[in-house]
Formats: C-alpha cells, sequence, structure tokens
C-alpha cells in the first residue's frame, strides 16, 4: 500500500505550515457561521410569526380594541364582555416607560389570572431545571420565606404590590440586569406605583425609591418586553382604569369551528365603539419583515462569499507550495489520480472539521444577535419575537446546513486550484510556481477579471432599471458589489503600474508628489524630511522599489484585495444607507414638529382647550383628530381592463382594493400644512380645494406599496361610525361605493417610522364627517419656546396630565433619535463583523505573501536599507492600499447605497429618501482600512524581521 | 372553559406555589374550622416536606397568618350581614351542594329501573383568598392592586358522568361582585344570589330578617349550564361555639362557620352534549356552608372526609374526619334539627367509617395522572340513636379536575332508606 505514505507526504505540509491550516479553516469557519447564522437567526424568526401573534407564550387570534380612533378601551368593556361570560379574554396595557437611566423600556401588562400564560413555562422548567440552578443563590437575599420554592418567581409578586418584572434572559441581559435586580421608573409617575404597603414596614413610595424586582422567566414570546401585572402597568403607563386592548385567547384544543363561532359571537356582543379583528397572522408578519431577513441573508452570503476568498488563498498557496513535492513525488512513479484523490480527501476532511466547528459556533452567533434583531423588529414593525434560547431549540438541520454550506465553500475555494493541479498534469510542471499563480499573476486575467466586473456592473445598472423591485435589488447588489471587488483591486494595479513605469522612465521624481503615495504612512511626515537628506540617493530607489513591490504582493494578494473591497464596499454602502436614512428622518422630524408641546388628552377636551387659549404664552393650538377608515379604490388593472375591452363590460363593480388605514385631521393652520413635507404634488397641491374637501393626502407608504398615486380617487368608509354627509356634498361625495366618502389624491407626504397607511384631510372636513371623534392630539405653539418649562408644569397640575400624555418638541425629538438609533444596531453588527472577516483575510494573504518575501527583503536589506525603513515602507504600502482601496470603492459603496435604499426599503418599508453621504464616516473608514492593512502588514513582517538578513536569503526558496 | 383550567392548573402550580397552597388549604379549612381542640403535637412545620406534598395538604407557616384577622369566639353571627364577604380574613367560601331528581316527566329519566337513573349532583364554591394582610394604607377602591383572588368551582354529577369548570378572578375592578343585602355572589357570568323574583318584594320598609331567600343560582360553564332556584327552610345551623369553631385546645383560633343545611331546590339543568345535550326539570334539597378564617391546618393531617346528609326524618347530619399520619383519625359532626338547631357529635356519638373503595384517576400535584384508591362508601351511624346508613357514591368518577384536585360527588344511602348528601374526599 503506497497510498499511506504519500498521504503523509503530502498532509506533511501542513505541520509544517500550520498557519495555511489554520487559515484555511478560517476563511471556511467565519463564512459558514456567517451565512449559518443568519439562516438560523431568520427561521428563529420564522418560526415565531408562524406561532402568529402572541401574548406571554399564548395565541391570541383576536384583537378587540376602540373603532374608530387609537384611543384606549375603557376597562368597564372588558369586565362587561368577561361578566356577560366571554373568558379567554386578556386585558393588555402595553407601552414604553423611561427609568432613571434614560432608557426606554417596553412593557406588556396583563393580569395573569385572566388566563394561563403558562402553559410552556412548565415545560421549560421541566428542561431548563437545572440550568435554573444559579438563581437559587438569590434567594437568600429576599429573606421572610424560605421556602425553597424562591429561586421560581410566584405569580403572587408579580400580580401583587410591590410588583414584578418578568423578563426573558436575554432581554435583561440586554438591560444589565440580573435576576432580582430592580429597574427605577423615572419621571412622577414612578411615584404612583405602589398605592398601599405591601406588609409591615413596606412603605407607599417602595417603587420609587426601591425600584421595582425583575425576575428572570424562561421565554414566552416577550422577547423584547417585560411582563408585569396590568395594576403596575396601568400606572407607569398613565393608563388607569384604561387597556390598549383585548386579546382573545385560544382555548387548547380549539376546533377551527368553534373558534369561528367564538369570534362571531363575540364580535356580535361587542358595542359599536369597539372592534374585534383578528390578530396578525404569520403571512402579515412574515410579509412585513420580508425585507429585513433577506437584508440579513445578504449580508451573511456575502460574509460566505468573502470566506470562500479567503479559503481560496490559502488552499491556492498551500498547492502552490507543495508543486515541487508533488513534481518528485510523480517522478517517483506515483500516478497523479492517487494524490489527486488524496488532495480530495484532504478538502473532504476540512469541509467535516468546518461543519464540527462551525455549526455550534453559528448557533453561539445567532443566539447573540437574535435579541438584536428582535429590536430592530420592535422598532420597525411592532412585531415582537420571542428571545427563546437557540440552542434549546436547534437541531441535526443545522449540522446538515453547515455542512452543504462548508462543503460548497471548500468547493469553490478549490474548484480553480484543483481545475489547474489537473491540467498541470500533462504539461510538465516548473519548479518556478504552479501555472496558476502564473495565471492569476498575468495581467490578462486581471484585464478579464476587471472585465467580468464591468459587465456585472452594467448588468446590475440594467436590471435596476428595468426590474426594480425587492429580489431584483438583492441580485443588483450582489451584482454591484462582486463587480466592484473585481474593478476595484485591478484598478489600483494598474495604477501602480503606472506609476512604476512613470518612475523608471523620469528618473528626476524629487519634485513629483504623485510618486509619494506609497511613501505616505500617515503619521510621518517628519521622518520623512528628516531622512530626505541623509539618504537622499538611497530613498527614491527605495520607493521605486516599493512601487514596484508593492505591485508583485498586490498581483499575488489579489483574490484577498477582492474580498476586502467587498467588505469595504458593502460598508460603504450600509453606512451611507443608516446615515441617509438618519438625516432625513432628522431633518423631516425638524419639519414635522412645529408644536412646542405635545398632548394626548385622553377625556373631554373642550375645556382644556379653553383653558390652554386662555393662557398667555399660548399662541396657538393644532389639534388633531383620528380615525381608523377603510380604503377602497379601483385598482389600476381593473380600470385598465374596463377600458381596454369594455364590450358590454361591468364597470359598475370593477375589482376593488381595500385596505384599512388611519385617517388623520390636518389643522387649517398654515405652519401645520407647511409641516407636512410632500413627496409628491408639493408643486401643484391646491390647499383651497384640499380645504374644500376634494383633496386627501396619502402617506408615502400609500403610494409606494399599495400603488395610490396622485389624482386616483378614493372612497372612505369606518365601521360603528357613519359618516355625516353635508348637504352640499352628498351627492358628488358618496360616490356610490358601498356609501363610503369620495376624495382625491392631492398630495403624498413622507411618513418615516409608521409601518402603517395613513391619510390626512382638513380638519374641518374631518370634523364635517365625522363629528362625534373628539380630539386625541393638541399641539401647542408657544410665543416663545422658554416658556415650555412654566407651562408644562401648570397643565400637569392643573388637568393631572402624566408625562406619558404630554411631551415637548425636544424630548419627542430625542426619543425618535433614541429608538432610530436603536433599530439598525442588527445590520451594522453583521456589517461590521463581514469588515473584520476580510480584514482577517487580507491578513492571511500578506501572512503567506512574506513567506514569499524573505528573500527579496534579505536583499534589499543587504544593500544597506535599515530593517526601520523596511518596516516604514512596508506600512506605508498597505495603509496607502487600504486608503486608496476603500476610496476606490466609495463610488461603488455610494452606488449601493442608492441601491438599498431606491429598490430595498422603498419595497421593504413603503418609505424613500435622498443618499446623503456622510463623508466623516467615510474618511474614518479609510483610516480603519488603512490601520488595518498596515497592521496586518506588520503583523506579517514581525517574524520575518526576527531572522538575519543572511538566513532570509538562505532559506527562503 | 374547559381546556382553560387544564392550562391553568398546571401554570399555577409551575408558577404560583403560594395561590397553591393557600387555595388548597381553603378546602381544607372547611373541616379544619371545626376541628376541636387536640393534636398539637405535630405542628411544627418542616416546610420542605410540605413542599414534597401534594396540594392540599401544604401547610402555611404561622408567620404567614399574621397580620390578619382571626377568629375569635364570643362574637356572635350577624345576619344577612355575615351573609357577605369578611375580607379581612385570610380566606372564605360560599360552599352549595345540592342532590337533585329529574322529574318523571323527563323524556331523559322515564327509563324504569334504579333509582339513580334520575338521580344528579350540583355544586357551587366561591372561594376568597386574601393574598396579603390588610395594611392601614389600603385603600377601598385598590382596583387591581387589590388582595383579594377568587375561585369559583361548579360542578354536576349525571347518574353517569361528572362535569367541572372553574373561574379564577381577582377582586377590586367589578369581576366578583358579593353582598349580602340584597345578597348577591357573582364572579363574572356565574350568579348565585337574591332570586330577581324576589326583588319585588325588597324595598326600603320591609324589615331585614336575615332571609336571604329565595336564591338563584344560574351559570352557564360552555358545558353545562344551571338555572336552579333556592328556596324554602332556611334554618341557619351555628356550628361550634355559636358559630365560632375553635381548632386549637387552648388558644382562641378558629373559623366561623354555619350552614343552611335544609334548603329546597328546583329548576332546570343543561345537560352537556355528551349527554344529549337536552335540558332537564330537576327538583332536591340543598345544602349551603359558610366559612371564613385566617387558619390553617396542621402538618399531622393527611386530609380529610366530609359529608353532608339530608336525613329521611329531615334532620341534617354534618360528619367529617381528618386523617392523622399516626391513623389517630379526627372524628366530628353536627346533627341538625330542622330548625337548624345542632348537636355536636364526636367520635363517641358519630361513626364515619369507609367501607368501599374505587380506583380514581386523578392528576397529581404535578400534573401527571394517577390512579389511587378512593373511599366513595361509607358507614354512617347514630350510636345514641341505634341509627346508622350505608352510604355510596351516586358512581365513583367525581373527581374534580380542577387546578386544585379534589374528589367531590353526590352519594345516596343504600336501601330502603332514602336519605341523600354530599362528600368530599381530599388528600388521597
Amino acid at each position: 500500500m503506497r497510498a499511506g505514505p504519500v498521504a503523509k507526504a503530502v498532509w506533511q505540509h501542513y505541520r509544517r505550515h500550520p498557519i495555511q491550516l489554520f487559515l484555511l479553516l478560517i476563511g471556511l469557519i467565519t463564512g459558514v457561521v456567517m451565512v449559518n447564522g443568519v439562516w438560523l437567526l431568520n427561521e428563529t424568526a420564522k418560526r415565531d410569526y408562524q406561532r402568529g401573534e402572541q401574548l406571554i407564550g399564548q395565541q391570541a387570534y383576536g384583537i378587540i380594541s376602540s373603532a374608530n380612533d387609537r384611543k384606549p378601551v375603557d376597562q368597564a368593556n372588558y369586565i362587561s364582555l368577561r361578566n356577560a361570560g366571554f373568558s379567554n379574554l386578556i386585558p393588555v396595557v402595553s407601552g414604553t416607560f423611561k427609568d432613571t437611566q434614560g432608557r426606554f423600556i417596553s412593557i406588556v401588562a396583563t393580569d395573569p389570572l385572566a388566563f394561563s400564560a403558562a402553559e410552556s413555562l412548565e415545560e421549560d422548567e421541566g428542561t431548563d431545571g437545572s440550568s435554573d440552578e444559579g438563581s437559587f443563590e438569590d434567594s437568600g437575599q429576599k429573606g421572610g420565606q424560605d421556602d425553597n420554592n424562591q429561586s421560581v418567581p410566584d405569580i403572587t409578586d408579580l400580580m401583587l404590590p410591590p410588583y414584578q418584572f418578568w423578563g426573558s434572559a436575554q432581554r435583561m441581559a440586554q438591560l444589565g440586569l440580573e435576576d432580582g435586580d430592580r429597574l427605577y421608573p423615572a419621571g412622577s409617575s414612578g411615584a404612583l406605583i405602589v398605592d398601599r404597603g405591601a406588609g409591615t414596614e413596606a412603605g407607599i413610595e417602595v417603587g420609587r425609591s426601591a425600584g421595582i424586582e425583575v425576575r428572570q422567566i424562561p421565554e414566552r414570546g416577550l422577547g423584547h418586553r417585560l411582563w408585569t401585572d396590568i395594576g403596575l402597568g396601568q400606572q407607569l403607563l398613565g393608563m388607569t382604569g384604561k387597556l390598549n386592548y383585548i386579546a382573545l385567547m385560544e382555548n387548547e384544543g380549539m376546533s377551527e369551528s368553534e373558534r369561528e363561532s367564538h369570534f362571531e359571537k363575540l364580535a356580535a356582543a361587542l358595542p359599536p365603539t369597539l372592534k374585534l379583528e383578528r390578530s396578525r397572522s404569520e403571512l402579515t408578519l412574515s410579509q412585513m419583515t420580508r425585507s429585513l431577513h433577506l437584508n440579513l441573508t445578504a449580508m451573511g452570503l456575502l460574509a460566505w462569499v468573502v470566506g470562500i476568498f479567503i479559503a481560496f488563498n490559502a488552499i491556492h498557496f498551500s498547492l502552490q507550495d507543495r508543486a515541487p513535492l508533488f513534481n518528485q513525488l510523480r517522478t517517483l512513479g506515483i500516478a497523479q489520480p492517487l494524490i489527486a484523490r488524496l488532495l480530495l480527501v484532504e478538502w473532504v476532511v476540512l469541509a467535516l472539521l468546518t461543519t464540527l466547528i462551525a455549526a455550534p459556533v453559528s448557533v453561539w452567533l445567532s443566539d447573540i444577535l437574535l435579541p438584536l434583531l428582535g429590536r430592530t423588529l420592535d422598532n420597525l414593525y411592532a412585531v415582537r419575537l420571542s428571545y427563546q434560547s437557540i440552542w434549546s431549540g436547534w437541531s441535526l438541520d443545522v449540522v446538515v446546513r453547515a455542512l452543504m454550506v462548508s462543503t460548497a465553500g471548500i468547493a469553490l475555494a478549490a474548484a480553480g486550484p484543483w481545475w489547474q493541479f489537473i491540467k498541470t498534469k500533462q504539461g510538465e510542471q516548473t519548479l518556478s510556481g504552479s501555472a496558476m499563480e502564473e495565471m492569476t499573476r498575468g495581467t490578462a486575467w486581471q484585464i478579464k477579471v476587471a472585465q467580468l466586473g464591468v459587465l456585472m456592473v452594467l448588468f446590475a445598472a440594467f436590471i435596476a432599471w428595468l426590474a426594480p423591485g425587492l429580489y431584483t435589488g438583492f441580485l443588483v447588489i450582489a451584482l454591484l458589489l462582486l463587480g466592484a471587488g473585481f474593478i476595484v483591486p485591478v484598478l489600483f494595479s494598474k495604477g501602480l503600474a503606472s506609476l512604476a513605469r512613470q518612475g523608471a522612465a523620469s528618473s528626476k521624481l524629487t519634485s513629483n508628489p504623485e510618486s509619494m503615495p506609497a511613501s505616505k504612512p500617515a503619521g510621518k511626515p517628519r521622518y520623512k524630511s528628516a531622512a530626505k537628506g541623509r539618504f537622499s540617493i538611497a530613498k527614491w530607489p527605495v520607493m521605486h522599489w516599493s512601487v514596484t513591490e508593492l505591485k508583485w504582493q498586490m498581483s499575488r494578494t489579489h483574490v484577498a484585495m477582492i474580498a476586502l473591497v467587498l467588505a469595504l464596499t458593502a460598508n460603504v454602502g450600509v453606512n451611507t444607507m443608516v446615515n441617509s436614512f438618519r438625516q432625513t428622518v432628522l431633518d423631516w422630524l425638524d419639519q414635522r414638529l412645529v408644536a412646542d408641546i405635545y398632548l394626548r388628552p385622553q377625556s373631554e377636551t373642550a375645556s382644556l382647550i379653553r383653558w390652554l387659549e386662555a393662557q398667555p404664552e399660548v399662541e396657538g393650538l393644532l389639534t388633531q383628530r383620528q380615525i381608523d377608515v377603510r380604503i377602497q379604490t379601483a385598482s389600476d388593472f381593473a380600470t385598465d381592463y374596463a377600458n381596454s375591452d369594455n364590450a358590454g363590460a361591468e364597470v359598475t363593480r370593477p375589482d376593488v382594493k381595500e385596505l384599512s388605514a388611519a385617517l388623520l385631521s390636518l389643522s387649517r393652520d398654515d405652519l401645520a400644512q407647511r409641516a407636512i413635507t410632500l413627496y409628491q404634488g408639493a408643486q401643484q397641491i391646491d390647499w383651497q380645494r384640499f380645504e374644500a374637501g376634494e383633496g386627501i393626502l396619502i402617506s408615502q407608504r400609500l403610494h409606494l406599496l399599495h400603488g395610490l398615486n396622485l389624482g386616483d380617487q378614493v372612497w372612505l368608509s369606518s365601521k360603528g361610525v357613519t359618516a355625516h354627509q353635508g348637504e352640499t356634498q352628498a351627492d358628488s361625495a358618496l360616490g356610490g361605493r358601498d356609501s363610503g366618502i369620495k376624495f382625491t389624491v392631492s398630495g403624498v407626504y413622507y411618513d418615516y417610522g409608521n409601518p402603517n397607511p395613513q391619510l390626512m384631510v382638513d380638519e374641518r372636513v374631518f370634523s364635517q364627517y365625522w363629528p362625534q371623534i373628539g380630539i386625541s392630539g393638541i399641539g401647542i405653539l408657544l410665543s416663545e419656546s422658554s416658556h415650555i418649562s412654566t407651562l408644562m408644569p401648570r397643565i400637569r397640575d392643573t388637568y393631572g396630565f402624566t408625562d406619558r400624555q404630554m411631551i415637548d418638541q425636544q424630548s419627542m425629538r430625542t426619543v425618535a433619535v433614541a429608538v432610530f438609533d436603536q433599530t439598525f444596531v442588527a445590520t451594522e453588527a453583521l456589517n461590521l463583523l463581514t469588515l473584520l472577516v476580510s480584514a482577517l483575510g487580507l491578513a492571511c494573504a500578506l501572512y503567506l505573501l512574506n513567506e514569499r518575501r524573505r528573500k527579496a527583503l534579505g536583499v534589499i536589506g543587504s544593500m544597506g536599507v535599515s530593517k526601520r525603513r523596511l518596516y516604514l515602507v512596508s506600512i506605508g504600502q498597505w495603509a496607502s492600499v487600504g486608503i486608496l482601496c476603500t476610496l476606490l470603492a466609495l463610488p461603488f459603496g455610494i452606488g449601493l447605497a442608492w441601491v438599498l435604499i431606491n429598490l430595498l426599503n422603498v419595497y421593504g418599508f413603503g418609505w424613500s429618501y435622498p443618499v446623503d453621504l456622510p463623508w466623516l464616516r467615510f474618511v474614518q473608514l479609510a483610516a480603519l482600512a488603512g490601520i488595518v492593512t498596515s497592521l496586518t502588514a506588520v503583523l506579517a513582517l514581525r517574524r520575518l524581521h526576527r531572522w538575519s538578513i543572511a538566513r532570509q536569503i538562505s532559506e527562503a526558496e | 372553559m374547559n381546556h382553560n383550567k387544564h392550562i391553568l392548573r398546571r401554570t399555577m402550580l409551575a408558577f404560583s406555589p403560594k395561590i397553591l397552597i393557600s387555595l388548597i388549604l381553603t378546602l381544607s379549612l372547611a373541616l379544619i374550622g371545626c376541628s376541636p381542640a387536640g393534636d398539637e403535637s405535630g405542628r411544627k412545620l418542616k416546610s420542605d416536606e410540605a413542599a414534597d406534598d401534594t396540594g392540599y395538604n401544604q401547610i402555611l407557616k404561622g408567620d404567614q397568618i399574621e397580620g390578619y384577622r382571626q377568629a375569635r369566639p364570643g362574637v356572635p353571627l350577624s345576619f344577612p350581614e355575615d351573609h357577605g364577604e369578611h375580607p379581612d380574613y385570610r380566606i372564605e367560601w360560599w360552599y352549595l351542594t345540592a342532590n337533585l331528581t329529574a322529574d318523571l316527566d323527563n323524556d331523559l329519566a322515564t327509563q324504569e329501573g334504579l333509582r339513580t337513573n334520575r338521580e344528579y349532583g350540583i355544586q357551587f364554591t366561591l372561594f376568597r383568598n386574601r393574598m396579603q394582610p390588610p395594611a392601614e394604607t389600603e385603600k377601598e377602591d385598590a382596583g387591581w392592586a387589590t388582595p383579594q383572588i377568587y375561585m369559583a368551582h361548579a360542578a354536576l354529577s349525571t347518574p353517569t358522568g361528572h362535569y367541572e369548570a372553574e373561574i379564577f378572578a381577582r377582586g377590586g375592578v367589578g369581576l366578583v361582585e358579593v353582598q349580602p343585602e340584597p345578597f348577591v355572589v357573582r364572579i363574572e357570568d356565574w350568579l348565585f344570589g337574591k332570586s330577581k323574583k324576589a326583588d319585588v318584594n325588597l324595598n326600603a320598609t320591609t324589615p331585614i330578617t336575615g332571609d336571604i331567600l329565595p336564591i338563584q343560582l344560574a351559570l352557564d360553564t360552555g358545558e353545562f349550564a344551571l338555572d336552579l332556584e333556592l328556596s324554602g327552610n332556611g334554618a341557619i345551623a351555628l356550628h361550634g361555639d355559636n358559630g365560632f369553631s375553635r381548632k386549637h385546645p387552648t388558644n382562641e383560633v378558629g373559623s366561623y362557620y354555619y350552614s343552611m343545611p335544609h334548603l329546597s331546590i328546583s329548576g332546570t339543568v343543561q345537560l352537556p352534549e355528551q349527554e344529549g345535550g337536552g335540558e332537564i326539570s330537576v327538583s332536591g334539597l340543598a345544602w349551603l356552608d359558610r366559612e371564613w378564617s385566617s387558619q390553617y391546618l396542621s402538618d399531622e393531617q393527611t386530609g380529610w372526609d366530609w359529608m353532608s346528609l339530608h336525613l329521611d326524618d329531615g334532620r341534617g347530619l354534618m360528619a367529617f374526619r381528618l386523617r392523622q399520619k399516626d391513623g389517630n383519625h379526627y372524628i366530628y359532626g353536627s346533627l341538625i334539627t330542622p330548625e337548624g338547631e345542632v348537636t355536636t357529635l364526636d367520635r363517641n356519638t358519630l361513626e364515619f367509617e369507609p367501607i368501599e373503595y374505587a380506583k380514581v384517576s386523578a392528576p397529581d400535584g404535578d400534573g401527571r395522572e394517577r390512579v389511587r384508591p378512593v373511599p366513595v362508601g361509607w358507614q354512617v351511624g347514630l350510636p345514641t340513636e341505634s341509627l346508622s346508613w350505608q352510604v355510596h357514591a351516586l358512581h365513583a368518577d367525581q373527581q374534580m379536575n380542577t387546578l386544585f384536585p379534589y374528589w367531590e360527588g353526590a352519594v345516596l344511602c343504600a336501601e330502603p332508606a332514602q336519605c341523600r348528601g354530599y362528600l368530599e374526599l381530599t388528600g388521597y
């Protein structure tokens, strides 16, 4: 058996070059972990959607809320429904409060006795029992009851003053809380938390001074929220006697028909002020969040591609290093197929090893990312993901996926080198290096790659122009990224080549600053000027050499460069997107928030308005009413159909698109009208016709996602509230369609951050049709904004407004920005990871390359150039590579941002916004890239420089 | 509702030892209240031991009783006020059981044969449980912050089946309503209160007599529905020392306990779908128990057996047995005349012995099903009067699979005696 010794010879390579093996694995593993982790993350989220809307781990299949407006539901309604025999209802108060650290804490508050929350809790405790062991240590703190039950949260502690919050481990970690720690609600509402003593010494202000204990429970659909009792929730959120909604829960083992009949019965029993709707289904949830998940998938795939480039590099070098060995083996009569098989075995083993390591690490990664994703989902779509531990839910699936992805990865990475290896069988292999190296080094190959890149970019532009959409958007992004990866390094090499030529052609380079980029280490100008005098003869040749040598290096790190450029482009793109969005939202907020103080009255407002108008500081009031309406519109398709094929076609009942939306009243006030930023119709909008009730403004979402356009006609109707028809308008407005009121779209406005469709009509038009709808919001305009601090306490004292119902402009802006900044945490985390992976790839490539530079460096060193100088040259070389690559990647990244904004976000969120270039971020990124590349160069050189020059020359082959 | 409770039970077991303990013990207190002096030896608690016990035998420690109002002897009960609730005491219940006979004109009951073909039983109980001791800062109108938690059980025993339902609700927000005059005990849509027919006669000039009759029981569990009216002999029987049931030999602790043992009941029962779903007319005898206290069982006691009988001669007999770990069971009872006069019985004057066991499947404290023998047949005797009866369950499967499971069902005296009653068994 000759395979044994041969295998030993082939594989011993890695014993001499463990670093190659390490890098190969790192490339593969990081790629697989990213793609698999993101997949797992998305799967977990989608599994969560499958369970539909959940409340404390239970399925809610219906939601009772106010019929016409977004006002809270009276608790009395809940009580009378229950007393009428409707069980399976849960009263829910949910919202966000601010703690003393200024954090916004989302809570959901229910009556735990209304419906058991815990069917699954028991199971969880069964499985997690041992892992909960740690919490036993905390049990001593409480004293008093020394039962061994103490470590398990007791529902009566949740229900009764001084109350508790219960949260998942993940959310508590996010908040930096341990089981048993306390949260301290900020503001005046804090004092209200506990209004009865809980035993002997506990005082009234327990909640304020001692905070509220937070207990950790197994995750049950709480996700980003903490659970507490409705009593505390109402106090914290200023909702005494009010509910946000009533959830209709599903009974265990309830049949579909039972469910339906129960639903119908309940719907029929509701007073007209309430409506029962089906909760958001799996379909709705996954549709809403689709673009975000695609986004994450794309990032994962990007990291995988980067990982493949790294692996490719490592495999390439490993084959090249072993070429002499393979030649020797062949001359010894070992058949090429045997070596080929051994290499295959090598890669299969590597794929298995990758799987083994990547599978658990990807679970770990997704476990970390899940809360970040949950935060994003909560902020963007008000979708709550349960923060279940992915560890407990992971299956063989993960391993199989990891195996597939790593096999595919190594196959892609090894395909080229492998093909090259097979090909060299016929032609005798030279000792000077593989044909592969020749090929990748050759200008022709680079040109070809660059041409391919150009083609890809052009194709991307073509698709973007021809078929804009969510999925094509991702194709465009992929093409753009790879195109940039292919083009930029070649551009760079070409630049260096021309520079080198220039240097060779003219020996008097002294005054030519363009020849100096490679010698410009950012922080060393003094050294340079000092060096000028002393080494004036040696200097320029070294520079010249460094440019040429860098060109040589670049040709060998081309693949790693592609990976780096990919990551840089993605980084520029995502940074630009997030920054543009942020800037736009800030500008929009500044324009939108015209009032100095905003009030959310919960009851009759007539006296409040009279009082406000009488205050000396108040210059004006903007009021807002709101009603939920159903929009009907003839769909474009139906209209076209009716027009083109109208011979006897029934035009009277065209297909109608129906959707529900919030209709707001817009104050008849110049200031309020100007506060609406129009996306379309800004020029031609006729405010007089709008005020006459003919025009309606629609949010951008309705335009982009639901296809409503300027000039379209919409019919609005509202359930439970019959619109009051003005005598003059009755005929024209009714329009004959389900007694809806007809409006013409006269403007499209930006409505950032709102995942739901919205419309606006003039306030008097609103009151004319829906006189029974009260004021839901008041904006107070002050003569001087400094009066905020004097007026707000007066309103609070006079009308008992809590902090939740009253906010000044600046705080509102702060809240909005804080929420915004939390939103893209998951995206940015992934983005950074990708950049790190690619930097790692470049470091690997350079490291391997330096093994090959020893001789050259030795020769240079022997010519009297100091090590220190060589160091600096290297740093300069690679810092400039990093910086210049970033600059070259900029246009592609900006293009990417354009695609992200105009192709993806438009279809994902229904918001569009202009590209806004964050130059400072670009400079930071360029600096970061320069630092990373020069750092990798230094690391690679360090080992080398421990050797003597003689050794470098003699040992290098 | 029906599935709900299943989840609830498991939930509460997993989640909430405190509720579990206190509510379970509520059941036990029905008997403990009348527990006489004695058996103090084993009252010292080992909490770990208690936790190992199944639900109803878990015992609260003494310090958790502190702060609550305590029952004391010598405080005369006063009606109708005491028909209402006593919120400062830890626990309280309104406990109605009734033996019903389906009217002969019912299709379902026309079959010739055993008497049991027409025998039905119903139970309705509202338990009140105070979760925190009263505090001075407590507001009258505490809303959700109320410490009062209520649990209601409704059960129907048919000649062959048994059905039950339960509701949990918090006080303070209008889900539960209890008032003495006019008498109302309501939890959500389950109503036990002064019949509407009586409202006509009720006005401000009517002197308060303490007579709460007629009372209507109207509830719909989704599975079965009851619409019954209590009337007739509303005599009140005060157990123990004029309604104070001492439970400690030296300390004056115990519970307030009275019964209305001679009530007539009639109305309709909507049968579950498994039994054809029809509505039947029924009539019979009912027994209302009322008790409130802040005291708990000792861990010496492993459970109790309680029985109420409507004797053929018109008297009522209440008997119970507290099972001691050492086998020295404590037997106690009340013999009640139609006028409500009570003769206290003890182990010398009352014979109360199990004679028949049946295997009953019931969920264990951990929610797992377990089959155990339960005494469904009893020998009941009054030696001084040379009277004795063999009493057997209508059928063995009258297990209450509620969050805190126990056995409670209709019983019949063996022929020729016609007496009927209710049996409660806990701790098996």
